[in-house]
């Protein structure tokens, strides 16, 4: 790449999407007549040579390329400017010397960067370039990145204009050419947002740590989580952000920093690949994305399943056409999952190559303390201990579970010991209760062992922590919020198939907790519950064979 | 009722509702600092639990400044222990953790939150030298920006260019590190 080498283009030109990939000898190169002559001054200005890549005819008429093409010889020869031409290929440059009477000689050829069968098809017919996944339904290109189409399929021109045949094969580019970055390993930037838990930053903490294992990738996070730390105590770089709701900020004033600041980073560590881990793809992250400093880095989703039915609208579909990976880690409740990405990951889609993943956890069974020394590092005494693990508003929300709990464990001689959010203030209606012992760590799963028992809420990590690395009894107590997963349809899947128990508010909910603490009195150990199955290694995996062949493998 | 009764009454009303809402932002307020108060006397302020192997401290990221004179000043929020969410009369200043940690660190903002709390003077926004305190800033409300081991003034072109702001002062001394 040669991002430190300004170029001069006119708006919207595709070219200076795949620029980026070329070998420019010159401290300034215009990517077209057309650029040469709007930036004239600029071009007169420098003070070495300048090299002006001439080009074909394109959305213009013939008369106004002459024109242009006289204009510009007219002005090189009053000023005397030492210029360098190049055309994109061999025939351009044919009829681009006999045009201007001298030499014009065709530039190098990019490196192949595709070598598989799929093919889009490129048109400027309706004006803007259009990408025809489906003839009958054009779809903007630039938001796409021509430097990282040309690494997901082979382009191809409608024959609308000339230059765009010029632009595509000079994309496709040419094989036995060297590679960009033959030695540098792999820049990862992970995005995560603000969740109302931890979700997204543990998923993604969990395959970052796959992706740097061995230090095959480095990794750095772009957080708009409050756990900035937490990723920072991983070994993670971090740039730690504000969501426009936390400063009060006009959101499309908000997008235009995001999205300048964001384009400065990826300029700054010119990553291999974007990863937002998410509902959909932030409009900031796709319009850096497409701005030619992006270079051919690839852009990924990994969004999970069981939204909550007639939630999400169609925003979430819409990054599919997007991303060049989709990558839904998997539920283990996914036969519940009446949401509307439900299916998706087996789905063929046009452009975002759709992938399912095992569960990921953080917590890997090696890291599991035993019982011994997980109840000495939580300073737990004799007895049974339950841990309740709701999330942080449980107290107002659950109130009435909240109390039932606190009654049953009582009569049960079950210690209660509260899971407290790492992120969250203390909280004194918990402290204040004597019957309650408080926990705040991070992450909770290789304490398990020093419980007989837990109350949870059924958000996709502790789900899946608890019915894979946890052999005691199991309460879900699903929260109900419209901006959380389908928790009810995961507790509820989890209790048809006898792996744990399942209580809210339109059930008898005393009876369930009840029943419950006299079976974590008992020490029951569970069994039939899922193997454990490591989602984030084959996440990782996968966005490793995106970086390396542009198309990724389940 | 006379159309004019009505319409009076309808003012009455939303006059009370106005003087309603503004007790309980009040109310509100008070509460988050009483909350706040508690959180950095408490014995271990901003401390973290975290389960991981011991791995080295990683570099920090400087954002380049951004030469882009289009884009607008984003808004300095005044935390969640002001009755007002933004108070755009007040100038906008960095202020630097100086390095401090742990209860020094809680200490030290104690003293100007207490200040900011009686007599707002300014929008401020925390230059943090490490991560501990961003999730106290965040449910506080608070704008902030890691700048891990840099010399504080080197941040101030961004934050004038980003917040407005036009100083950046020591959390400690309060003393002016750089000034425009």
């Amino acid at each position: 790449m040669n991002g430190e080498r300004p170029v001069l283009a006119i708006a919207a030109d595709p070219l200076s999407q795949v620029i980026g990939a070329a070998r420019l000898e010159t401290p300034l190169t215009a990517l077209s007549q057309a650029a040469a002559l709007t930036h004239w001054p600029a071009v007169e200005a420098q003070a070495g040579p300048v090299t002006i890549l001439l080009r074909r005819a394109g959305q213009e008429t013939m008369a106004e390329w002459r024109d242009h093409l006289a204009l510009l010889r007219h002005l090189i020869k009053q000023s005397g400017k030492s210029v360098a031409f190049f055309a994109l290929n061999a025939e351009a440059a044919a009829d681009l010397s006999a045009e201007m009477g001298e030499s014009v000689p065709p530039m190098l050829p990019l490196s192949r960067a595709y070598h598989g069968p799929r093919a889009f098809q490129l048109s400027r017919a309706n004006g803007p370039l259009e990408v025809l996944f489906d003839p009958s339904k054009p779809r903007p290109a630039q938001r796409l990145n021509l430097a990282r189409l040309r690494r997901g399929a082979r382009l191809e021109s409608d024959g609308t204009d000339v230059d765009l045949s010029d632009i595509v094969a000079f994309a496709n580019g040419t094989p036995d050419t060297t590679p960009a970055h033959p030695t540098r390993k792999p820049v990862i930037v992970v995005v995560v947002p603000n969740g109302f838990g931890l979700g997204h930053v543990t998923r993604m903490l969990a395959t970052a740590q796959h992706l740097t294992d061995q230090g095959r990738a480095r990794v750095v996070f772009w957080s708009f989580s409050r756990a900035a730390g937490i990723i920072a105590r991983f070994g993670f770089e971090v740039v730690a952000r504000h969501t426009a709701r936390h400063i009060g900020a006009d959101t499309d004033a908000w997008r235009r920093w995001e999205a300048v600041e964001f384009s400065a980073l990826v300029a700054q560590i010119k990553p291999d690949l974007v990863v937002q881990d998410a509902a959909a793809l932030d409009d900031f992250v796709v319009d850096a994305m497409a701005e030619p400093q992006a270079g051919e880095a690839r852009l990924a989703l990994v969004r999970r399943g069981m939204w909550q039915k007639h939630i999400l609208g169609a925003t979430a579909l819409a990054s599919e056409d997007l991303a060049c990976l989709v990558v839904e880690p998997g539920d283990l409740a996914a036969n519940a999952d009446r949401g509307i990405t439900r299916g998706r990951a087996e789905k063929t889609n046009a452009f975002a190559h759709m992938a399912l993943s095992a569960p990921v956890t953080l917590t890997n069974p090696n890291q599991m303390l035993d019982r011994r020394t997980a109840r000495k590092a939580l300073g737990l005494g004799r007895g049974r201990h339950c841990l309740v693990s709701l999330g942080g508003d449980a107290f107002s929300d659950m109130s009435h579970l909240v109390r039932h709990l606190i009654d049953a464990s009582q009569k049960a001689r079950v210690r209660l010991v509260w899971a407290r959010s790492p992120l969250a203030a203390p909280d004194r209606d918990i402290t204040a209760n004597p019957q309650i012992t408080t926990r705040s760590l991070y992450p909770l799963a290789p304490y398990l062992a020093a419980f007989d028992g837990v109350v949870s809420s059924a958000g996709y990590n502790s789900f899946h922590e608890l019915m894979q690395l946890c052999d005691r009894p199991v309460l879900f107590a699903p929260r109900q919020h419209g901006a959380l997963d389908d928790q009810g349809a995961r507790a509820a899947y989890a209790a048809e198939q006898g792996w744990a128990h399942y209580a809210d508010a339109s059930m008898n909910e005393q009876a369930s907790v009840v029943g419950f603490m006299e079976e974590v009195r008992s020490g029951k150990t569970m069994t039939g519950r899922p193997a454990w199955r490591d989602g984030a290694a084959e996440i990782a995996q996968m966005l490793l064979e995106l970086i390396a062949t542009g198309k990724a493998q389940p | 009722m006379s159309e004019t009764e009505n319409r009076q009454h309808v003012y009455t009303a939303l006059r009370d509702l106005e003087q309603d809402n503004a007790a309980l932002r009040l109310k509100l307020a008070r509460h988050e600092f009483r909350q706040m108060e508690r959180e950095l006397k408490s014995d271990r302020p901003f401390h973290l639990d975290i389960f991981t192997a011991e791995t080295p401290t990683p570099t920090t990221i400087p954002l380049p400044d951004v030469d882009d004179i289009t884009l607008p000043h984003l808004p300095v929020p005044m935390g969640s222990i002001h009755a007002a969410a933004t108070v755009t009369e007040l100038p906008v200043i960095g202020v630097h953790d100086d390095g401090l940690r742990g209860a020094d660190l809680a200490a030290a903002l104690m003293g100007l939150m207490n200040t900011q709390y009686h007599s707002p003077f300014a929008r401020l926004i925390f230059l943090c030298s490490s991560f501990d305190a961003v999730p106290f800033f965040g449910r506080y409300g608070f704008a902030f920006e890691h700048i891990g081991a840099a010399d504080p003034a080197t941040a101030l072109a961004r934050l004038n260019r980003r917040y407005g702001a036009a100083q950046i002062r020591s959390l400690g001394t309060g003393a002016v590190i750089a000034k425009l």
